[in-house]
């Protein structure tokens, strides 16, 4: 096969990689945390005179969640550009576009979770990377996260509803089942990150060519 | 968006479906000069180019990926046979998107004075398709051209024999 581009040394991830899962669990044990409090509670747990635990570890989930985010972010541009050093071809979304699709309203429903696919199978095999099989918490992952942004979503819609009374209860249903939802995915989102990283490295290092 | 070439022989191909000018294959197998295998799985060809897409078929082949879809876009023959048809009309049909519902958006604001939030969605998806669809277009019929002087070895074979 041709190849045009000369090829570049791979970058680290493994630096990226740990402080990813770090908050990657924080965020799943305050997700579930969240839930616990918010079940424990009952209605009312999200009003002004409701839970203060709530609040606070909510607070914290905040924080956590924009903290999560920049770090992942990086490391999936980090991933999917090693994979086009490693001379993988025919790749869908380069590594600008890996992270750019989260930001784009409906294309961010399919385009991230092809890009991470795409960054899986070819940091198993770059150079016929499109007959790999991948691993099936890719899509149980995909599942979860979806599930819980759009769980999310439907709260905060809830949140601002006037007009439906009993609504502010309705919301809180979801913005609970969104922070379920939300655990699992950033579990599975760990051992994703921890089975590319390893494979990059390992080529990294020359364990294999 | 991307393009690539592959240089070998085509080994085997699993159509998936033939219409409208396009085919749609499962995969295709190709076997590369140092006989190793490489294969293309889901791709678009448009129906000019898929002709020549056949086992035993060798030369150079043209390859793109832009935003969901990837495929063939030419083909160089060892005989020196050549075709070029970049497939699909993704990029026409992601303006009309965004053309519809930038006018949706402007008609609800002008009527209620709400934003559709699915309007405005669906406007940037139409804008961002629109944009990579066109610029793989354009980067795959640069690809091709730039590549006019190509011709294999003469009297070597594309593929060794194994």
């Amino acid at each position: 096969m041709a190849t045009h581009a000369a090829r570049l040394p791979l970058r680290r991830l493994d630096a990226l990689a740990r402080p990813a899962q770090l908050l990657l669990a924080l965020q799943a044990v305050l997700a579930a945390s969240a839930a616990a409090i918010a079940l424990n509670y009952g209605a009312g747990y999200d009003d002004e005179d409701g839970s203060g635990v709530y609040a606070a570890v909510a607070l914290l989930q905040a924080l956590v969640y924009v903290g999560t985010a920049i770090v992942v972010l990086c490391w999936i541009y980090r991933a999917n550009d090693n994979v086009h050093r490693l001379g993988a071809e025919q790749l869908g979304p380069s590594p600008g576009w890996a992270v750019g699709w989260y930001f784009i309203p409906l294309g961010n429903l399919v385009m991230p979770f092809q890009a991470m696919r795409e960054t899986w199978k070819a940091s198993i095999d770059p150079r016929d990377w499109e007959v790999v099989r991948v691993s099936p918490i890719l899509g149980f992952w995909w599942f979860f996260w979806l599930a819980s942004n759009i769980a999310g979503a439907v709260a905060l819609r809830l949140e601002f509803e006037e007009e439906f009374e009993g609504a502010g209860r309705i919301a809180e249903q979801f913005g609970t089942a969104s922070d379920v939802l939300i655990a699992p995915a950033s579990l599975l989102l760990m051992a994703i990150i921890g089975r590319v990283t390893s494979e990059q490295e390992r080529r990294r290092l020359g364990a294999i060519e | 968006m991307s393009t690539s070439i592959i240089d070998g022989t085509i080994e085997d191909i699993d159509v998936k479906r033939a219409r409208g000018g396009f085919v749609v294959y499962n995969s295709i197998r190709f076997r590369l000069p140092d006989g190793s295998p490489k294969s293309v799985v889901k791709s678009v060809v448009a129906k000019d180019v898929a002709d020549e897409l056949q086992p035993g078929a060798s030369g150079r082949f043209y390859l793109f990926s832009a935003f969901d879809l990837k495929g063939i876009h030419g083909f160089r023959s060892a005989g020196g046979k050549s075709v070029y048809k970049f497939p699909g009309n993704n990029a026409k049909i992601f303006i009309f998107v965004a053309v519809v519902n930038v006018l949706w958006v402007a008609l609800r604001i002008a009527l209620d004075g709400q934003i559709p939030f699915l309007g405005v969605g669906l406007f940037i998806l139409g804008v961002v398709g629109y944009v990579l669809m066109s610029k793989g277009e354009r980067e795959a019929k640069q690809q091709f051209e730039a590549d006019g002087g190509y011709a294999p070895a003469s009297g070597a074979p594309v593929v060794q024999p194994s």
